[in-house]
């Protein structure tokens, strides 16, 4: 197969919400999905493949069953990804793959989560993490984050500066998204270290804001894409790499799954990162867009923060990342928060983002990045006509 | 219902298997046990029903040196889990044994190590979980 046969043809995102009291996730993946068959211009009689996420605590079986039959879809195929924060990315080269197996034509892929903070659900796990790190007050992900920033910093004598930049570089493109969670709250550098330290030497404001929301994606055929009266957005690579789940068990503390993964997306595309406009960059910390820009060889290791000094990321620049603002500027609704990078690159390539488009967009690397830098997927996207 | 760290919110326990009960009660008494692949000799922590390199089943137990270096550590202001509010700040880092293996523990005193200290087991408390200490050279 040639993943240029394939195309997204649609997209659509909630805005990201603090909370979503009364609602389910089922509701919101009902709003999100029929957002993005408008857009794509689809009937629901025409989507005859499905994917879904993991509804932790929710529906703990037979999900891709339970949402086809809110939606009222009956798929020829249907599947769930699980790959924490690289589930969206994932998510597009599996449907295009279903489709060149002949297996549909034009898959949904939909995430959509809830968020009730009085109701905060504890997993029941019973798998190696839980028994080999909770118990030492390992809880969570900012502290496996915080230990990949801690050595990134002993690594390479990066600063406090050159982390703080990427929330401060996100929230400055998120001004021009009215849908983002911190609309209308630009910061500096000094408001981010003087927010307090989390887990050395990660601050609250190198975080993601845990949002209620939602995003779907629809995959066809190039061809039917191509019906559409503007751009559509090909598929050109797609690469995966999944190399351990906690921190302790990490391949390298030098480079993540994701050099791979790109590495990977860049050969099937015949063109690298350095060739994209947009770079629509999984950021669910500050220390993850710092080590994606070197694992996608955009600059040398540990010259990140400079990198990002020498180039202009608003949509007036070269080069774009993540003109949305970013899940640090729009704020993360969990899994749907990585498929949010996919939706932006796509609008971003036809032309379509209002209020932030950047001109001549043509091609863009969106990645997506799940449990502590263990996850990886890539994906290259290229505008037609 | 207070715990024995005297905090309001219970903590997430210790969870064994039958496989990993050997692991854990070394560890009450102060040991790391490791395990050892008899056919290609990888040494691998935490415990498994194989060899995770060669995926032989011919794995055996053996007591660590507990001696490793820290890889990265982080110091814990803000728990992900509220059971540990009020020991914080306290530091959590992952160690590359002289074995081979890494594994994330405790590390004594909190917020006084940096990245390549060298540190070994220390003493087994009340948690029956591994805690480790710098080893100051001189
Ligand atoms: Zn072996």
């Amino acid at each position: 197969m040639r993943w240029s046969d394939y195309a997204v043809a649609g997209v659509a995102e909630l805005p990201p919400k603090r909370t979503s009291s009364g609602t389910t996730t089922l509701e919101l993946i009902g709003r999100v999905s029929a957002m993005a068959a408008h857009d794509a211009g689809i009937a629901p009689a025409d989507i005859d493949g499905l994917i879904v996420g993991p509804h932790v605590g929710e529906t703990p079986q037979h999900v891709p069953a339970t949402v086809a039959e809110y939606l009222g879809l009956r798929p020829t195929f249907a599947d769930i990804v699980d790959l924490g924060g690289a589930t969206g990315t994932g998510m597009v080269w599996r449907a295009a793959a279903a489709i060149a197996a002949g297996q549909a034509e034009t898959v949904l892929c939909v995430l959509a989560n809830t968020r009730d903070p009085e109701r905060s659900l504890r997993s029941p796990n019973r798998n190696p993490i839980r028994e080999f790190e909770v118990p030492y007050g390992a809880s969570g992900a900012n502290q496996a984050y915080a230990m990949v920033a801690q050595r990134y910093l002993a690594d390479h004598g990066a600063t406090a500066e050159d982390l703080a930049l990427v929330a401060v570089r996100a929230r400055e493109n998120a001004q021009r998204n009215r849908d983002a969670v911190f609309y209308g709250r630009p910061i500096t550098v000094e408001d981010v270290l003087e927010s307090p330290v989390v887990a050395s030497p990660l601050h609250l404001l190198e975080v993601v804001m845990p949002c209620a929301g939602g995003a779907a994606v629809i995959v066809t055929t190039a061809e039917r894409a191509a019906r559409d009266p503007r751009a559509s957005v090909a598929l050109q690579g797609a690469g995966e790499y999944i190399t351990h789940r906690a921190l302790s068990h990490a391949e390298s503390f030098d480079r993540s799954p994701l050099a791979t993964a790109i590495a990977r997306a860049s050969e099937q595309a015949g063109f690298g990162a350095a060739d994209a406009q947009v770079l629509s960059l999984y950021d669910c910390y500050s220390i993850v867009v710092l080590v994606t820009l070197e694992d996608a060889g955009l600059c040398e290791r540990g010259t990140a923060a400079e990198w990002l000094r020498r180039n202009d990321t608003s949509p007036e620049g070269n080069v774009t990342l993540n003109p949305h603002g970013g899940q640090l500027g729009c704020g993360q609704s969990d899994l749907a928060g990585g498929m949010g990078h996919i939706v932006e690159a796509v609008r971003q390539l036809r032309g379509d983002a209002v209020g932030r488009q950047m001109q001549g967009a043509r091609r863009a690397l969106v990645t997506g990045n799940g449990a502590t830098l263990s996850e990886a997927v890539a994906l290259m996207l290229e505008r037609r006509g | 219902m207070p715990d024995a760290s005297g905090s309001s919110v219970p903590r997430p326990g210790l969870v064994t298997t039958p496989l990993t009960q050997a692991y854990w009660q070394a560890a009450s008494e102060g040991r790391l046990l490791l395990q050892r692949c008899l056919d290609c000799g990888q040494a691998q922590h935490y415990p498994r029903s194989l060899c995770a390199k060669c995926w032989s089943r011919q794995v055996e137990s053996f007591d660590g040196s507990g001696r490793g270096r820290i890889v990265t550590f982080t110091d814990i202001t803000m728990p992900g889990h509220p059971a540990w509010l009020e020991e914080a700040p306290y530091t959590i880092a992952i160690i590359e044994l002289e074995e081979g293996p890494r594994l994330l523990a405790r590390v004594d005193p909190p917020t006084a190590v940096t990245v390549g200290d060298l540190v070994r087991l220390a003493n087994p408390d009340r948690d029956g979980i591994h805690r480790f200490e710098v080893i100051r050279e001189g």
